[in-house]
């Protein structure tokens, strides 16, 4: 009876090891987020990437021509894009949870 | 007389390796290495991408001594087009190398005492570990691939709060090296397992050339850091040098130096000069025509790069030479005459890091030569897989 109602907690509960880096009160190289407001398309950061992680697509959200998506499975978080983006759109978040069992979850920013 | 192969995939070695060993009983009676089982072709990579893109690619050669790696090549690249890097950038570069040597030593300790079969041991050194690599990830962002050293100096500037975790960072790391140096010197179990095991003379390493920890060890005072590279002009340290050349003597150099960093760094902190850390420069920028080399002491020894450029964008050739590569031979002479049990304590007594090592893959061991073209080689290469 006792394993039950533990299990049935356990339904309830919030995951206990997701996004333990949000806490933390420095700097983390996590996933990269795109601010699309501030992004001009001129596509530096596809250029300066040394994985070729980033491609620059067509995007429905702006009127620009084409903004950058980045394929996180490809990602190796050297920071290049960050530094180079002239508009600074581009910056790291906490998030380092990037486990998936979908492709297309490592594409999105 | 009976022949062994030790590896490629074998439970002493926690990367791919090969010893072929002769065995008289027990008794070891010749060994031969075999490497090239983690090649992955980086030097060609670094010749492929932008100058500026290999900084980052240049810390993923090694995941332990990631960042000597990209202060090397970072520092070869400064020598090549003249600059002066910046003193403040300067000063946290050592920083980080510093920090890297104690998680590295600590690490190595760890490996050590697993492999003695010591594993309480182990937890402990490891669980220090985690005080450094905690200051890393403050700094870099990351744990291990922290990336903090660029052109001209480095990426992260160090906050006040920081200071405060380094300083503190350094006492614990001075007390515990207290208890390790105890422990190597005076424990039953693990002097049994270490003492007079893997001895290399002075004679024979200078004969082998062997760089770092391990010619420490064995009475030979060669470090890279007293040429004064980067911050090590300023900083007074001094060389740890042991005598007895065994795996015992080697434990105790690299806890002496984990002594050394820490107050090395505490040092760094303290006086730490004002200004800018580092020089802007533009994505694309050409590189002067010419050469360079750049050395470094890495956690494990002398570290190598050397660059040649012709004008462009890209790098013409780069070569890197780890310490690895030169300390492994040392490990193939003094397995001869000990007992088979004590081969994964002499292997890991020389901190070996087999992914750095990698630069070259035999296939053919006669020395036949013969030019392909690339569709023959790729043919050659699956028909060789087959037929192994």
């Amino acid at each position: 009876m006792e394993l039950i109602t533990e299990a049935l907690k356990n339904l309830f509960k919030k995951p206990f090891t997701e996004e333990k880096n949000k806490e933390k009160d420095w700097f983390i190289r996590g996933r990269i987020s795109l601010e699309i407001s501030k992004c001009t398309g001129c596509s530096l950061c596809e250029k300066v990437c040394p994985s070729k992680a980033i491609a620059m697509v067509e995007d429905s959200r702006t009127k620009l021509k084409k903004s950058p998506v980045i394929d996180f499975s490809k990602c190796i978080f050297c920071g290049l894009c960050v530094d180079y983006c002239p508009t600074k759109a581009l910056a790291f978040t906490k998030n380092c949870a990037l486990i998936s069992y979908e492709k297309k979850d490592y594409v999105r920013d | 007389m009976s022949s062994i192969p030790l590896g490629p995939l074998h439970p002493a070695f926690k990367e791919p390796i090969n010893f072929k060993l002769k065995l008289e009983g027990e008794l070891v009676a010749d060994a031969e290495v075999r490497i090239g089982y983690t090649h992955r072709g980086i030097e060609k990579l670094g010749e492929k991408k932008t100058w500026i893109q290999f900084i980052s690619i240049s810390e993923k050669i090694c995941g332990i001594c990631s960042s000597s790696h990209q202060g090397c090549y970072v520092q070869g690249v400064e020598r090549l087009t003249g600059i002066t890097p910046e003193k403040r950038g300067i000063y946290i570069r050592t920083l980080t190398w510093e920090l890297e040597r104690m998680h590295s030593h600590l690490l190595w300790l760890g490996i050590l005492m697993h492999e003695i079969g010591l594993e309480t041991m182990f937890m402990y050194t490891w669980r220090d570990r985690e005080r450094v690599l905690d200051v890393l990830e403050k700094l870099g962002g990351r744990r291990v691939a922290y990336s903090t050293i660029t052109y001209g100096g480095s990426r992260r500037d160090l906050s006040d709060n920081l200071i405060q975790q380094v300083i503190r960072l350094s006492d614990f790391i001075l007390e515990r090296s207290k208890f390790y140096e105890n422990f190597i010197l005076n424990d039953k179990r693990f002097l049994a397992r270490t003492k007079g095991i893997g001895t290399l003379t002075k004679a024979e390493a200078e004969e082998l050339s062997v760089v770092g920890p391990v010619a420490r060890a064995s009475g030979v005072s060669i470090d890279v850091r007293k040429t004064g590279y980067a911050a090590y002009a300023d900083v007074p340290f001094e060389l740890v040098v042991e005598k007895d050349g065994d795996v015992n003597a080697g434990a105790l150099v690299r806890v002496k130096e984990l002594r050394v960093s820490a107050n090395v760094i505490k040092w760094i902190v303290e006086n730490l000069p004002q200004g800018k850390i580092n020089i802007e420069v533009a994505p694309f920028s050409k590189l002067p025509e010419g050469e360079a080399i750049s050395r470094v002491e890495a956690p494990r020894g002398e570290l190598f790069y050397y660059l040649k450029s012709n004008g462009s964008t890209n790098f013409e050739r780069i070569k890197i030479r780890t310490p690895t590569l030169a300390n492994i031979q040392a490990v193939a002479h003094t397995l001869r005459g000990h007992y088979l049990a004590d081969v994964p304590v002499i292997a890991a007594g020389i901190d070996p890091c087999m992914g750095c090592m990698d630069r070259v893959v035999i296939l053919n061991e006669k020395g036949k030569e013969k030019i392909m073209t690339e569709a023959e080689l790729v043919d050659y290469g699956i028909k060789w897989y087959e037929r192994r």
